[in-house]
């Protein structure tokens, strides 16, 4: 175990890709589970503040800590078991060196979350999903597995399909036998993708309690995941529009055929399936131009979209694309298609340049940023996206707006210049959610509540099922170690 | 205008290499194989030539393995035809400029584009061999290019600096990263490209030049040392700066 107790050398834990900064007495950098164990059960019996770091790529501020200890899982990157569709996997182990190891032998994580140096663990932690959860869902549907660490050093070691709630009561053991009898929160989840709060559910599944629980009630030590084959043949595009009423459409067309289509076996399936369907808005598209002098001049929004398919079928998928793409787009036969791995990695640079844009637009200029992760039920996204157009479209403030219209899910980022700024994008942001709300959405779609949107949690759910969640975290962290400030409010508790 | 852009497959530059078994070639399986990065500012000089003064463009490559995957690549970028030559074995660059000259010395090219180097053998010496076998001018390694009508202006990156050249068709230019920003494949054009002809044309029998006797693989050496804050480090930092390196 690496232990590090210097200012300038703890100083790197104690911030993410948030704004916020934090401070920690103690780094512990644990090798292996036991070394992981041990750092919580000595940290326990000194009853010492324990926060959970990942790779820092997080932007809710859930590994920033409040004093106390951090403890890092960067040196836990073991890839133990692989067969049958499953990898377990470490905490540490990243998604780059997870599609290192996987794609040699065939096979992928499906859900692609942006981030590819992120850890699992931090995957797990937040729910994590990305741009393929439109087909494939987030990661918590890919997860098969969890090694659990307590904040006493009690481990629970959890199987999906082997421990389900009796309606909303639940029953664990640990490994030592200790037995765990609790309530869980009896409140419904928004019908979107979703990274709010503690999961529950009539009849659960135990496993799902802890996936997304932001390192406040257990540590995520080791996971095993399903994995897929590597699909036939992808085809990816990035469509431009001249017309936004026109965009929603295509979008609203394209995803309903491949919400069917991606159930059918994808060896029959000759026309329109996505896997991904994904939007840049026109400011998105300016921030791409100087790099991407190809973007056509009238562009003023555009969708990336993916498919997997039989290699034989690629003609006639081909040709549905086209003839789709022409009924929405005057701009269709400047469609960027990408076929070879080659012209893939060029696409995904393309969308990866985005974030990486926004970043940079905010550390050279030292702007603050205000970020939505909302997401709505796909019948209300019509709304959602018009309310967006109306708000943004007369808006004095540098934004950008994209992401996974597919799911109903767009991130909206605002720049702040100064205060006068930020407290207007505040307003904004604000408005934003209380339309999200209204359209019966997700505060936080997957980058999780962390110490930034406590205040939304609460909006979104309602005081009392807030405090049933905080039983929960009681039930486990009785102390009050683990994760302090992620989630709720530490008053509150 | 009559132009021809000869192109290369190449591994992608992503590719781990390994050696084969006979020690002379590179081992193919796994490998995925592009159009030569080089070839696509070529490519796409020459069909924003066309699409200027009309014409056609004619892809060709020669190769020892199916290279119709990147002459679908050339052709869907907006080439208009294709001509394959397939060798019988890897043939060396003097194989390949002798098949190119060739099969297009009847074809009054007013212009012919290459990659200024392929980047799997790096020689270097196609266009130029091609351009002498054609008994035709050539400019390497092009990175501006100006052509009305007969008169060509070619700008290349020398040493430190530019040189500006004048010569007349027709001739060969060697095509430099920067001449231009290649366009990415469009859908019709994809779907096009699925149409346009590929003639395949008979390999010109002439001996190699050069024998490939080995390839290797660099050796990899760590020359890093990683060393922490504890005292013993620091005076091994001291003293390897001072003995090894000579800096202090």
């Amino acid at each position: 175990m690496i232990i590090k107790t210097e200012t300038d050398t703890i100083h790197p834990y104690t911030f993410d890709s948030s704004n916020m900064h934090g401070n920690a007495d103690i780094v512990y950098i644990p090798e292996d589970f036991d070394e992981l164990r041990q750092a919580i059960k000595s940290c326990f019996d000194q009853n010492i503040p324990m926060t959970f770091s990942g790779a820092g790529t997080g932007i809710t501020g859930s590994r920033v800590p409040n004093g106390g200890a951090v403890i890092s899982t960067e040196l836990m990157k073991g890839i133990s078991v692989f067969g049958n569709g499953k990898v377990t996997v470490q905490a540490g182990v990243t998604l780059n060196e997870l599609d290192d190891f996987l794609r040699p032998q065939g096979y992928f994580l499906a859900p692609n979350p942006t981030e590819m140096n992120s850890f699992i663990g931090g995957n797990v932690a937040t729910n994590a999903s990305g741009s393929r959860t439109f087909k494939y869902g987030a990661i918590r549907e890919h997860i098969l597995g969890l090694k659990l660490i307590l904040p006493d050093g009690e481990i629970i070691s959890l199987n999906r399909g082997e421990i389900f709630a009796d309606s909303y009561k639940l029953s664990l053991s640990s490994e030592s036998g200790k037995k765990y009898e609790l309530q869980l929160p009896v409140y419904k989840m928004p019908a979107t993708k979703n990274a709010t709060g503690y999961f529950a559910h009539e009849n659960m599944d135990a496993i799902d309690l802890f996936i997304g629980n932001e390192g406040t009630i257990a540590a995520i030590a080791e996971i095993t995941l399903k994995v897929l084959p590597l699909p036939e043949s992808i085809i990816g595009g990035i469509v431009f529009f001249d017309d936004a009423d026109k965009l929603l459409d295509f979008v609203i067309e394209i995803r309903d055929m491949s919400l069917i289509n991606n159930k059918s076996n994808p060896e029959s399936v000759k026309t329109i399936s996505a896997r991904l369907i994904e939007y840049f808005d026109n400011p998105s598209l300016n921030l791409l131009r100087p790099k991407f002098p190809q973007i056509p001049e009238k562009a003023i929004a555009g969708i990336w979209f993916e498919q997997e398919y039989s290699t034989p079928n690629e003609d006639e998928i081909m040709g549905e694309w086209y003839a789709m793409i022409q009924n929405y787009t005057g701009l269709s036969d400047d469609t960027w298609i990408a076929l070879s791995d080659k012209e893939h990695k060029e696409m995904a640079e393309f969308r990866h340049e985005l974030p990486l844009q926004v970043y940079e637009n905010l550390t050279e200029n030292s702007q603050k940023k205000v970020g939505l992760d909302t997401a709505v039920p796909i019948e209300h996204f019509p709304e959602l996206f018009r309310f967006y157009s109306e708000v943004f479209g007369n808006l004095p403030l540098q934004y950008v707006i994209f992401g996974h219209i597919g799911n109903s899910h767009l991130h909206a980022n605002i720049f702040c210049q100064n205060d006068e700024e930020y407290a207007l994008a505040l307003q904004i942001y604000d408005r934003c959610i209380d339309k999200t709300l209204a359209l019966s959405g997700t505060v936080s779609a997957e980058h999780g509540i962390g110490k930034l949107k406590k205040k939304y949690l609460r909006k979104m759910y309602g005081d009392k099922t807030v405090d049933d969640m905080i039983e929960i975290k009681k039930y486990f962290d009785p102390k009050l170690l683990f994760g302090i400030g992620t989630m709720f409010d530490i008053n509150k508790i | 205008m009559n132009l021809l852009v000869c192109v290369s497959r190449v591994p992608d530059t992503a590719t781990k290499i390994f050696v084969g078994p006979d020690g002379k070639t590179i081992d193919s399986k796994g490998v995925k194989y592009i159009l030569n990065p080089y070839d696509e500012f070529a490519l796409e000089e020459a069909i924003r030539l066309k699409e200027k003064n009309g014409g056609e463009v004619t892809a060709l490559t020669v190769s020892a393995d199916d290279a119709t995957d990147i002459l679908r690549n050339a052709l869907a970028m907006g080439a208009d035809s294709a001509i394959f030559i397939k060798a019988p074995a890897e043939p060396d660059s003097y194989q390949v400029a002798h098949n190119i000259a060739n099969s297009v010395k009847d074809k009054n090219f007013d212009l012919i584009f290459f990659g200024r180097q392929s980047v799997d053998f790096d020689s270097f010496q196609i266009p130029s061999m091609v351009a002498e076998l054609l008994n035709i001018p050539s400019v390497s390694v092009v990175s501006k290019l100006e052509v009305n009508g007969s008169k060509v202006i070619a700008e290349r990156d020398i040493e430190g600096g530019k040189e500006t050249v004048e010569l007349s068709t027709p001739c060969a230019i060697s095509a430099q990263k920067g001449l231009n920003e290649p366009r990415y494949p469009k859908l019709p054009d994809i779907m096009k490209a699925k149409k346009k002809p590929i003639e395949e044309v008979a390999f010109f029998q002439v001996d190699a030049a050069v024998e490939v006797i080995s390839i290797a693989l660099p050796v990899n050496k760590r020359v890093g040392k990683i060393l922490g804050d504890s005292d013993s480090d620091i005076n091994e930092i001291v003293r390897s700066l001072h003995e090894d390196a000579k800096v202090i």
